[in-house]
This record gives structure tokens, sequence and C-alpha cells, in this order.
């Protein structure tokens, strides 16, 4: 189930609010976790098994390590835990890509087990691994509760889509959760405009992309040079808002009931090098990364040298971690390299000059879309040398014209929407209207009602998505 | 409880554990501050951070000019209290809604298609996720009110940009290379004959179930529309694959009824051919319609009569002959290909003044449906149809076999805007017979035919005794045995070129001769 869908909203999510509101407060844990359990299960119950069994491994170990008293035996739970969960991990996700390497190079296998990919094992196994490894270090307690830690993993405010939120920033909510009727507010408001980002926003740039770039299909290699830039574009919106808008949701729908979860977006495309955009974007990807790979490598106090594997293995493992195929990795070490140039050459450059760092840094995600959009090579290198004018498609035609114009409003919207205009405008307004009666009205009257007009907008979105018609048999 | 504070929404983030100085997100900070503090992921600066500002969250907030008056906090305060209200309201509006089950409705009369059915239970099926899934997919086809929701949708869609007055939608389909003819012979009989492609063991396709074959046809009528002025036209892609099944089935039906009856094959052209001028055509890409019935011709067994009708409806362009909003022809272009087949099957036609005419406004057709535009919406279609002389009769078995009477030109006034086509031959059926009374020759003929024949038939009924209709979508029966056992003395094999086209439409054809 994906909150972009009505039935999540109208049927999960509804009687999520209704029952959790109207519960005995001592319950409302319970009443989490079976919604959170259901919702997973929604998914293929089967798989639930997967992140219970995970999760009772990281409880296990996370005692086992709380109680050791040498150090040996604090090591022996968390080597326990990270051989459990990335051996899952690896097992779900990667065996298919690395037989299919093994099989690339000695021809052997011939047959590829088909495994299918559990729903948000890579978020949950990331954010039970940070549990164990925080607890080794002494730095939160254990849960002691099964259950309680299992409320964390499978919550599934985040459980699927991230934010991957780490135990330490919910540990005190799970037992102690205050909810002010502002957060009620804010959260909810947050929630709506999420929706609406997806619902109404990402589908629709979606929409344009896969029609200019119809992946897997012949059609993509009619494509012109115009029509390949243009639907890059609408695909770098669209991973963005897609992205962020789930973050909002979680971090929306957290907060409606006391979480305090993380931002995990800081208007990326806002960004001046490409340092900075990796500070903006998926930002609890990144510092989970930082605080449990890079940092015990080493992090930059250390030789060049060592610096640079250090760097080489986080980023290698970061585009691994977004997909098993080469292209993610490639997406992964394409980074590297503007990371290393801005550490070693061109940083200091950048630092002066803001405008042409922003313009570099976009030009440089730019093609780094490019990379993760397209797993297969063919249809990568296809398309990089399409949009140089060289795969002899023409520079333009009549359906790019078409689709531009009939888009160029959400374009512009949604090129805004990734900058921070939005919350500006809103801190102005406030601003505005102290101390202006009739300036106070209008911004309680948009307060009270963006969320609402949010959510509607959604709803008929999401109806309107599902318009199919069926021209040419009636029925 | 804390201070209310309606300028705080924007969540700061609270500091993660392992950077010993604090890493705060700061929305709105300023750049230097953030620029040590944010928090990193190449550059990582662990232990050098300072700890300076590891102030509490709302330090962090923009600074504020001044504090909102305690007035304006309880104004405020009301109004977030309004707007979860109507959050709440709506939530749960369309909670309600969602369980009302017997609210759902089971067919979209804007889309014209059946909406998804609830899944039934079954263990595997619930386990593996995917009754579950249907279940979702139900839920959300089938919402109540959906039908206003869709129109609304499609309205937001409509604000997202310019609608231009020239436009092509979906034009990226790889059309075939269309082979050449070989050597450009004149018709002579030494023209070696074509030898029947059974034998040549032909891979058996499975025969295409009506869900395949329909989302297969639809795909290939709407891949290519180039819209303008309130008329969409639809682009031709070729395929080697799909011809050479269609041609080899039909021909085999030929050869397997020569002596028996005479074939006739019809390919109509989608109305860009028949109505754009050659620069437009030539600049929208697909495949040049006339290169192509030329090679669809040139494939059929000599059992096989042809009869082009692309240049009667050519020289008759000004006219009438294609819908604007709908990917059919009128029956005034089926008349000119009627006049066509007339002089082809060497029979005398019907004058189409003398006929009676009914008239239909405001159709919206598939065109229309698929692409909302505005200036289609401002010119709808009108139908005008032809009452054969001597009979508006007809009987015809529909899907479940059942045999039902009906009119060969149906009153369908006040019928739904998108369904007016229908009042040809009851719409698509899967056999249907027109007995006309006052022909006694015994003469008659079978029209093996997609959705185009509808309009078509009408005027055979004029110079047949007995017209029998098969719309191949819709049975299994064999075309072959059916004729001899109906002694049937003409076929015609009418069809769309991009439906004859299609791969499952010709595997579907050649399961039935």
């Amino acid at each position: 189930m994906v909150f972009s869908s009505l039935i999540f909203l109208f049927f999960f999510f509804a009687l999520n609010l209704a029952v959790y509101f109207t519960v005995p407060k001592r319950f409302r844990n319970q009443v989490l976790l079976a919604f959170s359990l259901v919702f997973y299960a929604w998914g293929g119950p089967k798989y639930l098994l997967l992140l219970v069994g995970e999760t009772l491994i990281s409880w296990w170990c996370a005692l086992f390590i709380s109680k050791a008293e040498t150090k040996s035996r604090k090591k022996l739970g968390i080597v326990i835990e990270c051989v459990a969960l990335l051996g899952l991990l690896a097992y779900f996700k990667y065996t298919r890509f690395i037989f299919g390497n093994i099989a690339a190079i000695f021809n052997a296998p011939e047959i590829i087990p088909e495994i299918f990919l559990p729903i948000g094992i890579s978020f949950y196994t990331f954010q039970l691994i940070s549990y164990v490894c925080d607890v080794y270090r002494g730095q939160v307690q254990a849960q002691p509760t099964f259950w309680k830690l299992l409320l964390y993993s499978s919550l599934f405010y985040q459980c699927i889509a991230g934010p991957i939120v780490r135990y330490s920033t919910v540990a005190d909510d799970i037992d102690h959760r205050k909810v002010t009727s502002l957060d009620v507010y804010a959260g909810m408001r947050r929630f709506c405009i999420g929706l609406a980002k997806k619902a109404v926003l990402a589908n629709s740039c979606a929409a344009v992309a896969d029609t200019l770039l119809p992946m897997g299909t012949e059609g993509l290699f009619l494509q012109n040079t115009a029509g390949c830039w243009l639907g890059m574009l609408f695909f770098m919106l669209q991973i963005y808002l897609d992205f962020s808008a789930y973050s909002d949701m979680a971090i929306g729908m957290g907060r409606m009931v006391g979480f305090r979860f993380l931002e995990n977006f800081n208007y990326p495309y806002q960004c001046t090098s490409i340092q900075d955009f990796w500070r903006r974007w998926h930002i609890s990807l990144s510092s989970f990364f930082r605080d449990y790979v890079y940092i015990p490598l080493g992090g930059s106090r250390c030789s060049k040298l060592k610096y640079v594997r250090n760097m080489t293995v986080v980023w290698f493992l970061t585009g691994l971690w977004h997909g098993a195929s080469w292209n993610y990795i490639c997406w992964g070490l394409f980074f590297l390299v503007f990371l290393l140039l801005e550490k070693f050459v061109i940083g200091g450059f950048l630092k002066q000059h803001r405008i042409v760092g922003h313009v570099y840094a976009l030009v440089v995600v730019y093609f780094g879309w490019v990379l993760f959009k397209f797993e297969n090579f063919a249809e990568l290198g296809w398309v990089l040398s399409c949009m140089f004018g060289m795969a002899g498609t023409g520079l333009s035609g009549l359906e790019v014209q078409t689709l531009f114009l009939q888009n160029i409003f959400l374009l512009a919207f949604c090129l805004v929407a990734c900058t921070d205009v939005g919350k500006r405008l809103h801190a102005r307004l406030g601003n505005l209207a102290k101390g202006n009666p009739a300036m106070m009205r209008l911004y309680g009257i948009t307060e009270a009602l963006t969320p609402v007009f949010c959510l509607l907008l959604s709803v008929i979105a999401l109806a309107g998505a599902s318009y199919n018609p069926f021209i040419y048999f009636q029925f | 409880m804390r201070e209310y504070n309606p300028n705080s929404f924007n969540m700061v983030t609270q500091i993660p554990l392992q950077t010993k100085g604090p890493t705060v997100m700061r929305p709105e900070g300023d750049e230097g501050r953030r620029g040590r503090h944010a928090a990193p992921a190449a550059e990582m600066q662990e232990e050098t951070t300072p700890s300076a500002d590891n102030g509490p969250r709302h330090e962090a907030e923009p600074p504020q000019k001044r504090s909102f008056s305690r007035r304006d906090v309880r104004f405020l305060k009301s109004m977030h209290t309004w707007g979860v209200r109507a959050f709440g309201a709506v939530m749960a509006v369309g909670c309600v809604a969602g369980l009302l089950v017997f609210a759902h409705p089971a067919t979209s009369q804007l889309e014209g298609r059946e909406l998804t059915k609830f899944p039934e239970f079954t263990l595997d099926s619930f386990l593996d996720g995917s009754y579950l899934e249907q279940v979702s997919l139900w839920y959300s086809d089938t919402f109540p009110g959906r039908d206003v929701l869709v129109n609304l949708g499609q309205d937001l869609k409509g604000l997202y940009g310019i609608q231009p007055e020239t436009s092509l939608v979906g034009g990226n389909v790889q059309a075939d290379e269309l082979p050449p003819l070989e050597v450009e012979q004149p018709v002579t009989d030494e023209q070696e004959p074509q030898v029947p492609e059974e034998p040549k063991e032909r891979e058996k396709v499975e025969v295409p179930t009506e869900e395949a074959m329909a989302a297969d046809v639809q795909k290939n009528i709407m891949s290519g529309l180039y819209v303008k002025d309130g008329a969409a036209y639809s682009i031709y892609y070729f395929s080697q694959e799909a011809v050479e099944n269609y041609t080899a089935a039909i021909s085999a039906a030929a050869d397997k009824l020569a002596g028996v009856a005479n074939v006739y094959s019809v390919i109509v052209p989608n109305n860009s051919a028949a109505l754009l001028d050659e620069s437009v055509l030539e600049s929208l890409g697909g495949t040049d319609q006339a290169k192509a019935i030329d090679y669809f011709n040139s494939l059929y067994s000599l059992n096989v009569r042809t009869v082009p009708i692309l240049d009667a409806l050519r020289d008759h362009r000004s006219e009438y002959t294609y819908f604007r909003t709908d990917h059919h022809w009128t029956a005034l272009g089926a008349y000119y290909a009627y006049l066509e087949y007339c002089k082809a099957a060497d029979i005398q036609p019907v004058d189409i003044s003398g006929l009676k005419t009914m008239t239909f406004d405001g159709f919206l057709g598939s065109f229309y449906t698929e692409l909302k535009n505005p200036a289609m919406a401002d010119n709808p279609d009108e139908v005008i149809a032809y009452v054969p002389k001597g009979t508006n009769d007809m009987v015809y078995w529909d899907k479940e076999g059942e045999k039902i009477e009906a009119h060969v030109i149906t009153d369908v006034e006040g019928w739904n805007k998108n369904s007016l086509y229908s009042t040809f031959i009851a719409g698509d059926e899967p056999i249907s017979i027109i007995e006309n009374p006052t022909i006694t020759d015994g003469s008659s003929v079978l029209v093996v035919k997609d959705s185009f024949g509808n309009a078509f038939v009408p005027f055979l009924a004029n110079n047949y005794q007995t017209v029998y209709v098969i719309d191949y979508r819709y049975t299994d029966t064999n075309i072959v045995e059916y004729v001899k056992e109906h002694k049937i003395q003409d076929v015609i094999f009418l069809n769309n070129i991009s439906l004859a086209g299609t791969l499952t439409v010709a595997a579907k054809i050649d399961s039935m001769v």
C-alpha cells in the first residue's frame, strides 16, 4: 500500500486516526503496532516474518550487548547483528545481481534464482543496524520490550520508504509522547502538502517523463534531442518531489501523534556544490553512511590515500544501496569523482562563486539522474548520445512541443516547488499579519484552508489517475 | 503544555547522536552557520565540529521581528482547529463513502469500460500479496463518485499548460520498414500464384484473449494522434509480422473457399491518410498508408479480390467522410467504400440520396474520450445514418449466445454522447443477420469486420437478401465452415488498417479460418 492511494488515505489512515484518538492513551502504542503490521502485511503477508525476524535478532543482539561485560562479547553481539541483517539484505536484494555478474563472467550458473524484494527491507535493515550500533556504543539504552522495538522498526510512517529514523530519535517518544494541538495541525498540514506534492506534482511529472522516455520499449529510440532533455528534466523533478513527498508525509503523520522525525531533505536543488547537495538530499541515508561507515573507517582525519579509500567505500555503498545494478554503483562513483574534485581542486573556487557553483551542481546532479534512471546500459548510452544530437533522430518534434506546452505551467510550478519559496512566503505572510488585522484574517484563513485544499486536490488527482478510457470496447 | 507558537511549523531536526558537535538542520539558518553544521554526507566533519550553538530547537526559527499578540495567537489557534476539523471531515466522508461497498460502481459510463472487480479470496493470493493488491486496485478504481472525480481530475490536468492548436500525442512508435513491392509487375495472369502461406509452418500464435486484443487494438489506435482544429488524425505504424499473419490468414480462408465463395478484402485507411495534405502526412512520421495497403494486397493469394478504397476516399476528402472526435468513418465515408465494392463485385449500388436518414447530434467519440480536447467539445460530431430500403430489422446473438432482435439503424437519441456510433447494426456483436424481404434472389454476403464495418454493412442490405456479419473479436465461429453451411456467395473481410496490422487481431482471425 502506498501513501498516495485512495485506499491508504480513506481506509487505512482514516481508520488509524479514528482508532488512535479514541482508544485510551495507554493502548495507543498497541494500536500503532497493529496498524503498522497490517500495513506491512498488505504488500505480501509472508514478508512480515522477515521484518519480525530481523527485529527479533536485533532485539536479542542489543540486549546481549548491553548485558555483555567484556568488550569482545559486545563485539560478538554486533558481529552477529551485522552478519545476520546484512546477510538477509544481500540475499534478498543482491543475490540476483551477484549471480548475474558471476554468470556474465563464467557463463555459469545458468539459472539465476528468482527472488522477490521484500518491501522496505533496505530501510528497516538500516534502522535496526543503527539501533544495535548505538547500543554497542552506549549511546542508547537497549529496548527491553520486544514489541516496542518492533513498533520502531515497523512503524508504517517510515517503514517502507524512509526516512531512516534513528532509534535515539524516537526512543523517548515511544513511551512518552506529548502532542500539542499545534503538533496535530502542523503534522496534518505537512502530510497534506506531502500528499499533494506526490499525487499532483510528482505523478504528473512521472507521466510526462515516462511518455518522453518510455524505458524498455522501442519508442525510446525514436526520441529526439529536445525530448530527451525535457524528459530528464521532468524525471529530475519527479524523483525529488516523489521522494521528499514521502518524507513529508512520514514526518507529518509522525508529528500528528507526537513522533519527531528528523528532516530528510533540505531543498537539495538549491545546493551550491555536490557536497552541499548531499547534505540536503536524503539526509538520513547520508548520515547513516557517515556515522556507521565513514567515521569508523577513519573519516577525513587520516592520510589522503585513506581518505580517498574511505570516500570510495562510502560512495560505492551509497550507489549499491539504491539498487542492485551497475548503473547505481556508477551513479555513486560519479558523485565520488565530483566530491574529490571539490575537496582537492575546485572547492575554494565554488565557495567564492556561489552562482557558478549552483549551476555546476545542478548540471552534475542532472546527469547523475540520467545514470540513475537507466539500468540498461544500451538505453543509457543511447539517451546520452541523443542528448548531444548524435542519435540522428532530430533536434525536436511536434510531440515534444505538444508535451512541453501542455505541461508548461506544471513545469514552472514544480521548479518553484523544489525551492524554499513556499516556506518563505508563508513566513512572510505570517510576519505581515502581525499587528495587521486584515492580513491576520487572510493569514488565518489560508492556514485553515491550505491543508484541506491540498487534500481535496490530491483526491481528485488520485481518482483521475485511474482514468483509463477504454474506447474500443463498449460494455 | 508548550507555548503555542504558530510560526514553528517546520520542525527543526534534533541532533543526531554521532556527531559530538551537533548537527542542526537549519531550514532558514544563515549560510555561514549551515556550512559548519548541516548534516554532511561527503565532507564529514566529525569531531571537529564546535558545539557552540547546541541551542534549543526554537532558536533555529527565523528571527521574528515581533511575536504574535495574544489575540492573534487565539485567532490562529482557532483557525488551526478549523483546519484540523476540515481535514477530519474530508477524511470521515471519504472513509464512510469508501466503506459503502454497494456504492462502488461496477462500470464507468465515462470511460465505457467495466471497472476492476473485487477479487476472490484464495490463500495463495492472500499470502503472496496479490489479493490485497487487487483489493486496493478495486477500491481506487470503483471509488464512489469516481466519474465526477475523474472529470475534475481531467480538468485539473487542463491547468497544467496550454493546449496547442496543433499537437501530436504518443508519436513514439517504432514502425517497421515497409518492404519494397516486388518488381512493379503489370497485373497479368502470368503473375506467379502466391503460394498459400499455410504449409510454411508459420509459428502458431496463441489465440489472444478478448482483453489482450482489446488492449492491443486500443494501443494501436491511440498511438500517434495528430490533433488540429478540434479533430484528431491517427497515424499508422506498419508491422511486418502482423501484416504477414493477417494476409496469410485471409489467403488461407480464400483458398479454402475457392470455388465456393468470392472473398474480398477491404482495408480501411485511418483518417489521416484519407484526409490530410500529403505534406502534413509526411511530416508526422508513421507509415505511408497507400503504400502499406499496396503491400497488404501484394501478399494476398490470388483467390482474394482486393478492393482499394483509399483513392476514392481521398477524392472526397472535402466531404464529411470521417469523424473529427472519433476514430471511425462516417456512413458517408463507408458509402464511398461501398461504391468501390460494388464496382469490384459488379453489382448495382443504391443511390444514397434515395435513402431515409437519421441524424444524431453531439457525438464526442473515442478521440475526445482519450484527449479531452476542448476544441472538440466545442464542435462535436454529427452522426448521419442511412436506413436501408426494404427493412430496418436485424437479429444478433450476443456474447452469451442469446438471440436478440434489433434495428439496422437504431435511434440513439439521448444515448451517451460517446456511444452514438452504436446506431449502426446495434454496435459490435458476435454474429448478426439482416434479412431483406424485398429481395428474393437468394443472394447472401458475409462481412467479417471490426467496428469500421458497422457503418458499411447497412448499405449491403440494399443489395443482398441476407447479410451475415461476424465480428471476429467476439466469436470463435469457424468462418470457412460458416460460409459453407449457409451457402454464402460473397465474403468481405473489412478491417481498419491499424487493426489489421495488429498481431493479436491477425492471430484471432487465423484461429477462425
